[in-house]
């Protein structure tokens, strides 16, 4: 089961229509996933880093056009049926997203919401087990007091609290690959630290595969086993994350590693990267 | 910022405002006002020869035929453009006015001026509008004017909501907060940063309104108020032909059917400036 | 603290702001002395928010006095508090909401100069001067803000500040929402106004590696307290709050951050400053 590889993406294109014109947001991106690790999609806004992660699970709408291959296990994701992408989603590759908030009801009790994914998934039909499941995948995300915190309503809760909720529905089912959409940019960096650790502890209990969109390097370098550096939707450095961050090969990841304020840098020689002339030269 | 990215012609689709759905309400608005503005040249509705009466369609000299009076029912349509148009844009114009003045005094200004506003909106807002415009056009007799007031203050209510939701809406946004936070006096923030922000929403409001406005025109004519015959307008002609309506349909169809599509045309026309208004402005 | 000047541009004392019976603030007291960079740190719901607005006097505080330059703030008549806001200015969070987004740029710049009776001939000269300053290229200001990018449209947000010549200059989150690329740029642009025109910068934030790089003196808040203050290097090498080393220790990879500063370092010197 370990090393064996749960997402293939072989020189995906994805192109999205912007206002009346079509643009190419992802250009020929590729890359392998395996059991048990965490692969770090690191890039700053623009980058094409978030649509990577929304092609793969194809939430993108029906007006989004796809080249190349989107491989889950045995299945071709692109172009699959409505049908079958909605009984994959939630059960063999789930999303964390960004804000919380966005992504939970607000007019329903956070445990039926979780015991809702687990009955449509057909992984528990029956309510009671499904709202009692529920409340167990409270306690497996670290919620203190799961059973109160199952009849509460989002907005009731913190924000970290939410984005447990929202760890919690995207394990529910034991998803093959879990899509974690900078899952920490809304909380505090207290709070941060025991999300990740959070998602890294289900990851060695159910060796999950972790796909992992983030702008922060030290996030990556932290808690990354492999890293795609991405700009200007080109994948422009792969490799085991401490190499790649440590030594970096391609000007962007030098530029980005260098532009993170420290001590040390006296203050306005905050060195400064250009993205669109890194990419253009890229190009050329 | 787009030099790698690729633009497809083939998928621009056609500017809301060239859509069928727009180009043929503001071409019959536009036919409109060139009838109502012409109207004087085709003749006078006044006048006719009672040797000629009730003409069919496609009579000799009389296109649309001839009323019980003999008079050209062409001209007296035309000329009842011109009353409908102003039945229908003046007291919109005016209403869009004092609505929108009253409606930000109320957003912006201090929570007592703002229930002050709002409740005796309110009281205007419990009767039904056309009831309303019944009394107040009857209470001041007859005539264009007595129209056009009536339908002035029944449309103030509505105008000033829309503009105080917006207003609200828009109260506590970023550049609101920065508009006051740079010591501006509270009449030129109203003019200024508000004002562009919520003048989309009023503007595609009032031209529905002004279809709305031209049906209530006709209706308070129709029901002898205001506009009363023999000047020929199109809610008169309604029912004055109405006695006519079995020997001589068309007489009554042709000025309803002119009010239906007058009033649509304006409606439509709001919708197309809803899309247009939409697409190009806000930053989000 | 570092050594300033005797006089402090903004003195607030025993600051204090409730919500709700909840204590939001508990009575604070800061001082900003001209051009210092003073950085304030907190996660969200510490009050620093908070802190920023009523320093700005955008909000009364329950308790406590606010002066700039000697006049209390709360008590001032309409008259002083124009004054006062025209040297006393914010660079808010979000540059895609701070702008309003039916106006040109050029128009957002003058309503701030407009409304503290700049002539208008003065305001188009000043407009070209603050462009150039910023960084922004001289035909922004007939764009809108959906044309600009978010680094773009924060550098207008700072030239719309710097319109009034102020003194003080309260960046409220100004960076968060900003790339680390971008990010870059402003804290440098930032840095050499202060050193250019002796401008104050109250720098709030929640990112305590952008403070410690930017600000001369730090605050940090914890839960409306004031837990810990001094020296922007010594608070990051020595905190003395536990809360101030819980921070520190929470940044993801910070020795590898902080290690990688080394090598980087030294490469800048051959670097041309710019």
């Amino acid at each position: 089961m370990r090393n064996e590889v749960v997402l293939s993406v072989t020189d995906l294109t994805t192109s999205l229509a912007v206002g009346s014109a079509t643009r190419q947001i992802v250009k020929g991106v590729s890359f392998q996933i395996k059991a048990g690790e965490t692969l770090m999609l690191l890039g700053e806004s623009g980058s094409g880093k978030t649509v990577t992660a929304m092609s793969i699970l194809q939430l993108l709408g029906s007006r989004a056009q796809f080249t190349g291959s989107v491989q889950l296990g045995d299945t071709e994701m692109l172009g699959a049926s409505d049908r079958t992408l909605q009984q994959i989603r939630g059960s063999r590759v789930a999303l964390v997203p960004q804000d919380p908030t966005g992504a939970l009801d607000p007019l329903m009790h956070v445990g039926a919401q979780i015991a809702e994914v687990l009955r449509v998934h057909r992984v528990e039909r029956d309510r009671r087990k499904a709202a009692r499941r529920a409340i167990e995948l409270l306690d497996s995300v670290g919620i203190p007091d799961s059973a109160r915190v199952a009849r509460r309503y989002p907005h009731e809760l913190s924000g970290g609290m939410r984005q447990r909720v929202a760890i919690a529905i995207g394990v529910s089912c034991s998803p093959s690959l879990l899509i974690a959409d900078e899952p920490t940019s809304a909380l505090d960096v207290t709070v941060q630290a025991q999300i990740l650790n959070l998602i890294d502890e289900l990851k060695e209990r159910t060796g999950t595969a972790v796909l992992m969109v983030t702008h922060d390097v030290g996030v990556a370098y932290d808690r990354g086993d492999a890293i795609a550096v991405m700009n200007a939707g080109q994948i422009v450095e792969t490799g085991a994350v401490r190499e790649v961050l440590e030594n970096p090969k391609h000007p962007y990841t030098a530029a980005l590693l260098r532009a993170q304020p420290r001590p040390g840098v006296p203050r306005g020689h905050l060195p400064v990267i250009d993205r669109t002339a890194l990419a253009a030269k890229e190009a050329s | 910022m787009i030099a790698n990215g690729t633009q497809s012609a083939l998928s621009r689709s056609t500017h809301p405002l060239l859509r069928p759905a727009a180009i043929v309400p503001a071409a019959i608005i536009a036919a409109l006002i060139v009838v109502s503005v012409a109207s004087p040249l085709l003749g006078n509705p006044l006048a006719g020869d009672p040797a000629d009466r009730l003409q069919g369609l496609g009579s000799p000299g009389h296109l649309l035929g001839t009323d019980g009076q003999g008079r050209d029912v062409l001209v007296r349509l035309a000329a009842g453009a011109r009353l409908s148009l102003l039945a229908g844009v003046i007291p919109v114009a005016i209403a869009a006015f004092l609505g929108t003045v009253l409606g930000m005094a109320a957003g912006l200004g201090t929570p007592i001026l703002h229930q002050v506003i709002m409740r005796t909106l309110d009281v205007f807002y419990a009767f039904p509008a056309v009831l309303l415009a019944i009394a107040i056009a009857a209470s001041l007799g007859s005539g264009m004017s007595s129209t056009v007031l009536a339908l002035s203050i029944v449309l103030v209510p509505p105008v000033a909501r829309v503009a105080e939701t917006e207003t609200r809406r828009i109260r506590g946004l970023d550049y609101m907060q920065a508009a006051r936070a740079s010591g501006a006096g509270p009449i030129s923030i109203a003019v200024r940063q508000a004002l562009p922000n919520i003048a989309p929403a009023i503007v595609v409001y009032c031209t529905a309104l002004i279809g709305l406005s031209i049906v209530y025109g006709a209706g308070l004519s129709f029901l002898g108020l205001g506009i009363a015959p023999p000047t020929a307008e199109w809610g008169v002609m309604v029912s004055e032909y109405s006695s006519l309506m079995y020997s001589a349909p068309w007489l009554v169809v042709l000025p309803a059917t002119a009010i239906l599509v007058a009033s649509i045309s304006f409606n439509l026309l709001g919708d197309s400036l809803r899309t247009v208004l939409d697409v190009k402005g806000d930053a989000l | 603290m570092t050594e300033h000047g005797p006089r402090a541009l903004i003195e607030a004392s025993g600051v204090t702001k409730s919500y709700g019976g909840k204590v939001v603030l508990e009575p604070i007291d800061v001082s900003l002395h001209p051009g210092q960079i003073l950085g304030v740190v907190g996660e969200s719901g510490s009050g620093k928010s908070t802190l920023g607005r009523i320093l700005l006097g955008l909000l009364d505080p329950d308790a406590g006095t606010v002066r700039f330059d000697g006049v209390d703030i709360n008590r001032a008549s309409k008259r002083q508090l124009k004054e006062v806001r025209a040297r006393l200015q914010v660079v808010p969070q979000n540059p895609q909401t701070s702008l309003n987004p039916r106006l040109t740029i050029g128009a957002s710049l003058r309503f701030n100069m407009r409304a503290h009776g700049i002539a208008r001939a003065e305001q188009e000269r000043t407009i070209t001067r603050l462009l150039d300053e910023t960084g922004l290229p001289a035909d922004s200001a007939s764009r809108y803000p959906h044309e600009m990018s978010g680094g773009q449209l924060q550098r207008v947000a700072i030239a719309r500040a710097l319109s009034t010549n102020p003194e003080v200059v309260v960046c409220d989150e100004a960076v968060s929402a900003l790339d680390k690329s971008v990010q870059a740029q402003i804290l440098n642009l930032i840095a050499d106004l202060q050193r250019e025109r002796n401008i104050a910068f109250l720098f709030i934030s929640h990112d305590l590696a952008v403070v410690e790089h930017i600000s001369d003196d730090v605050l940090v808040i914890y839960r409306g307290e004031l837990v810990e203050h001094g020296p922007a290097a010594r608070v990051w090498t020595d905190p003395h709050h536990p809360y101030t080393a819980s921070l520190l220790a929470a940044i993801p990879a910070r020795e590898f951050l902080t290690g990688a500063a080394k090598p980087a370092a030294a490469a800048l010197r051959k670097d041309p400053p710019q």
